[in-house]
């Protein structure tokens, strides 16, 4: 075996502290890699941060700060305005929030940014719940999952009993230059999305589907497969939007039925099976509002 | 005016090996049969902890043991199987 | 700081080439902020100092002021948004009140740890419910635990001149914290006075540009990246980093007094530094005020001082940092000494009081007493300053206090 080579090109570097398979070390290493150096990432406090900015572990070769919970878009926007003030331009100001900080606590000022099109790069990792502080559920928990707040029970049996928010769609309708999903399993898709966003201005927003092995229950080797078969089943979309108009970047020709990509994860082993058929049912829903919307 | 930089807390990024060695993490090693692997780069893509790099001879790609964490995603995506996951 | 400073009336010399205009105190800390030059300003309407943000807009639109001006939606994220800027090293500027301030509540120990010399101005006002958007100070005084400096404008001329002063004292290197400048709302953010407006000449010389050693802006251009306000376990230098920042309060305290000496010297207005003595030398009973409220107390001072009642007032113009020492030693030799505030704490009294008392604890055989009073903008007149003094002289003749707190003007 030859000796490793340390890589000078890369921004995010080994020796973090996410778990092993973390979608969103995945993910977070690709965005680096094209956002380059003149970047500023800004943290949200969950399991990025914890992982990788603390105190004798700062794994980023980009300068950064590290944000509260509640104020990611507007913490990004004063970054980005005070930039332009002091006279440093052509520099990606990329808040990397979760998605409870971004569906809920965040959300009005996420809104209040988009409408402002502040010049902000927002990306948020959607693990589908607040992964850091022991998996509670938040707005973008699916419909089914058992989290630690939403846990299947005997009097609650269902878990999570409302669908998951929509983050995509609600950016994309306050008429943004650019918002898109992705999700790490599809490198391709995912990496001209976040080229696009970088080389646009204005507020733009991309939702990383992060599959989390821990929280999500399943072993952390079959993350891009996980990411993958979301995609197909129909449960998490592809798509980007400009200025508010869709369009669905790939379209699984049959998509495969929800219940084999249910069945990968024991976050959701309580369902029955009516229960993945309302599930089934409600991504049916969700594909044929997509068929809709799209330009 | 500049202030003394003790007064604002910042760490800076260093290269150098941090004592967060994470891979004494793992259970199990992915083992790469060099023979099979035909440089896809596909683990070196999929790879969460930035471990896998390629070798200096360019021939194929080679895993960074301090940091690797043994997640498996590498075997996993791997078109040709080179990488088989060992008991560490 | 014992000697009692002269009173100085507001006149424009020929250096400053100032203008004179009639402004409402809100128009006059916008005047102050503006000529600082910030280069964020992000604030949220809400009463009493919705017109300082409108100010500041137009400031920016008519390019009387080159500064990005967020329509930010909520005081949080006002005060978010600027430390975002301000640690890039710009200079910032907010505005807020009472339900803003609470709002935001979070991000002011955010600024105050995060070493950022964010300026804000407080149009004070009370806290509801009951609902109630008039002037008391209530906001402000109940946030003294943020970090923040607190400074109190007494009329409009000060709360201008403190604004300009607040950005000196907050950005000196031995400093680095956030300061607030109140001022009553209604009282002073909207009543109107002839104001020296000085020339951005002038203050461009007594406050040059922002310009931090360490900020995003610095690491990105010297392509030394750093982490901010990264997580510190407990065994890593958090304490050690808060040890610093409570050290930069206290040398706060010198600043005040230089930068209020300074600014005499530059513009021939000084204001007292931490806080302005008035008739204390040989006072039997002083009056510690904190506001607007000093105008009345003051007039009444003079008045019981023509009928030989030895009194006088002493205006507290910096809260925090709060000035232990130099407070017990200009009280020292005043048997008693009274607190006058519009707020409360918690049951009957007020957060200045106990500072101040716990203050003068070390002085043998001094009385103090709290006065709360015109809560949630009930008008406190002469006659209710009458009967704190009243109550004061009382206590010097009878030796006891009869009660620690009494509040002046409600009914009961």
């Amino acid at each position: 075996m030859k000796d490793p080579q340390p890589r000078d090109d890369k921004l995010f570097v080994q020796g973090h502290t996410m778990c092993p398979g973390c979608g969103v070390a995945l993910s977070v290493n690709h965005i680096m890699d094209i956002l380059g150096e003149d970047t500023v990432v800004l943290f949200s406090p969950g399991c990025l941060s914890a992982a990788s900015t603390i105190e004798d572990n700062y794994r980023f070769r980009v300068p950064s700060a590290h944000m509260g919970l509640v104020h990611s878009a507007a913490f990004a926007a004063g970054v980005s305005a005070g930039l332009e003030q002091v006279g440093v331009d052509d520099v990606t100001v990329a808040p990397l929030a979760g998605d409870g900080a971004t569906a809920d606590i965040g959300f009005q000022a996420l809104s209040a940014a988009a409408e402002r099109n502040d010049d902000v790069l927002y990306f948020c990792h959607d693990n589908e719940a607040y992964a850091n502080t022991g998996m509670q559920g938040s707005g973008t928990t699916p419909m089914g999952a058992a989290t630690s707040t939403t846990p299947a029970g005997r009097v609650a049996p269902y878990g999570k009993s409302s669908r998951k928010k929509d983050l995509f769609k609600l950016i994309t309708d306050h008429n943004v230059p650019y918002a898109a999903t992705a999700t790490p399993g599809y490198l391709g898709d995912f990496k001209e999305k976040v080229t696009k966003a970088k080389e646009t201005n204005g507020f733009r927003f991309i939702q990383i589907f992060d599959p989390c092995p821990e929280g999500w229950k399943f072993d952390g080797s079959r993350t891009v497969e996980i990411s993958k078969r979301a995609v197909q089943s129909g449960m998490w979309v592809l798509a980007e939007s400009e200025y508010g108009e869709i369009e669905i970047t790939r379209k699984p020709a049959d998509r495969e039925p929800v219940d084999e990509y249910l069945e990968l994860q024991d976050r959701f082993n309580h369902l029955s099976d009516a229960e993945v058929a309302q599930i089934q049912a409600a991504v049916d829903e969700f594909w044929d509002g997509y068929m809709e919307a799209e330009v | 005016m500049p202030h003394s930089p003790e007064d604002l807390e910042t760490i800076p990024f260093t290269t150098e090996r941090q004592s967060r060695r994470t891979g004494n993490w793992r259970f199990s090693r992915p083992e790469l049969a060099e023979e099979d692997c035909i440089m896809c780069e596909l683990c070196i893509e999929f790879c969460p902890d930035v471990s896998i790099h390629q070798a200096e001879s360019e021939e194929s790609v080679v895993v960074d043991y301090d940091y690797c964490k043994g997640c498996g995603i590498c075997a996993q995506v791997c078109p040709t199987d080179a990488f088989t996951m060992e008991d560490e | 700081m014992t000697a009692e400073q002269p009173r100085v009336t507001p006149e424009p010399t020929d250096e400053t080439a100032a203008e004179t205009r009639v402004l409402t105190g809100n128009e006059a800390a916008a005047h102050g902020a503006k000529l600082a030059r910030p280069e964020v300003v992000s604030a949220y309407p809400i009463t009493p100092q919705s017109a300082i943000s409108e100010t500041m807009a137009g400031f920016v639109a008519s390019g009387e002021l080159d500064a990005k001006l967020f329509r930010i939606e909520s005081e949080h994220s006002a005060m978010s948004s600027l430390i975002g800027a301000s640690l890039t090293g710009a200079r910032t500027f907010t505005a807020t009140a009472s339900n803003g301030l609470f709002y935001m509540a979070e991000m002011l120990h955010f600024a105050s740890g995060g070493r950022l010399p964010i300026v804000m101005a407080v149009a004070n006002r009370a806290a509801s419910p009951p609902w109630n958007v008039w002037g008391d100070q209530s906001d402000s005084l109940s946030q003294r635990d943020s970090g923040w400096i607190q400074l109190y404008a007494e009329n409009c001329q000060e709360a201008l001149d403190l604004l300009i002063q607040a950005y000196r004292i907050a950005e000196s290197d031995d400093v680095m914290l956030p300061a607030m400048v109140a001022f009553d709302g209604f009282q002073v953010s909207h009543i109107s006075e002839p104001v020296v407006i000085p020339s951005q000449e002038a203050v461009d010389d007594f406050l040059p540009p922002y310009d931090p050693e360490d900020s995003l802006a610095q690491s990105l251009v010297d392509g030394d990246p750093k982490a901010f306000h990264h997580i510190t376990p407990p065994e890593a230098s958090f304490f050690e980093y808060k040890y610093r920042q409570a050290q930069a309060g206290e040398r706060a305290k010198d600043r005040i007094e230089e930068v209020d000496r300074l600014f005499g010297e530059r513009f021939g207005r000084r204001w007292g530094g931490l806080f302005d003595p008035y008739r204390v030398d040989d006072a039997g009973v002083v009056l510690v005020t904190l506001g607007s409220l000093t105008t009345t107390a003051k007039a009444v001072a003079d008045e019981y001082r023509e009928k030989d009642l030895p009194v006088g007032v002493l205006k507290l113009r910096s809260f925090r940092p709060f000035p232990e020492d130099e407070l017990a030693t200009v009280l020292e030799d005043v048997p008693v000494v009274g607190v006058v505030e519009k707020d409360h704490s918690f049951g009957l009294t007020g957060s200045v009081y106990g500072d101040v008392a716990a203050a003068l604890t070390n002085v043998d055989g001094q009385l103090t007493q709290n006065f709360v009073t015109g809560l949630g903008g009930r008008e406190v007149t002469t006659e209710h300053i009458r009967e704190m003094y009243d109550a004061l002289l009382e206590t010097h003749d009878t030796g006891c206090v009869d009660r620690r707190s009494r509040w002046v003007g409600v009914s009961r």
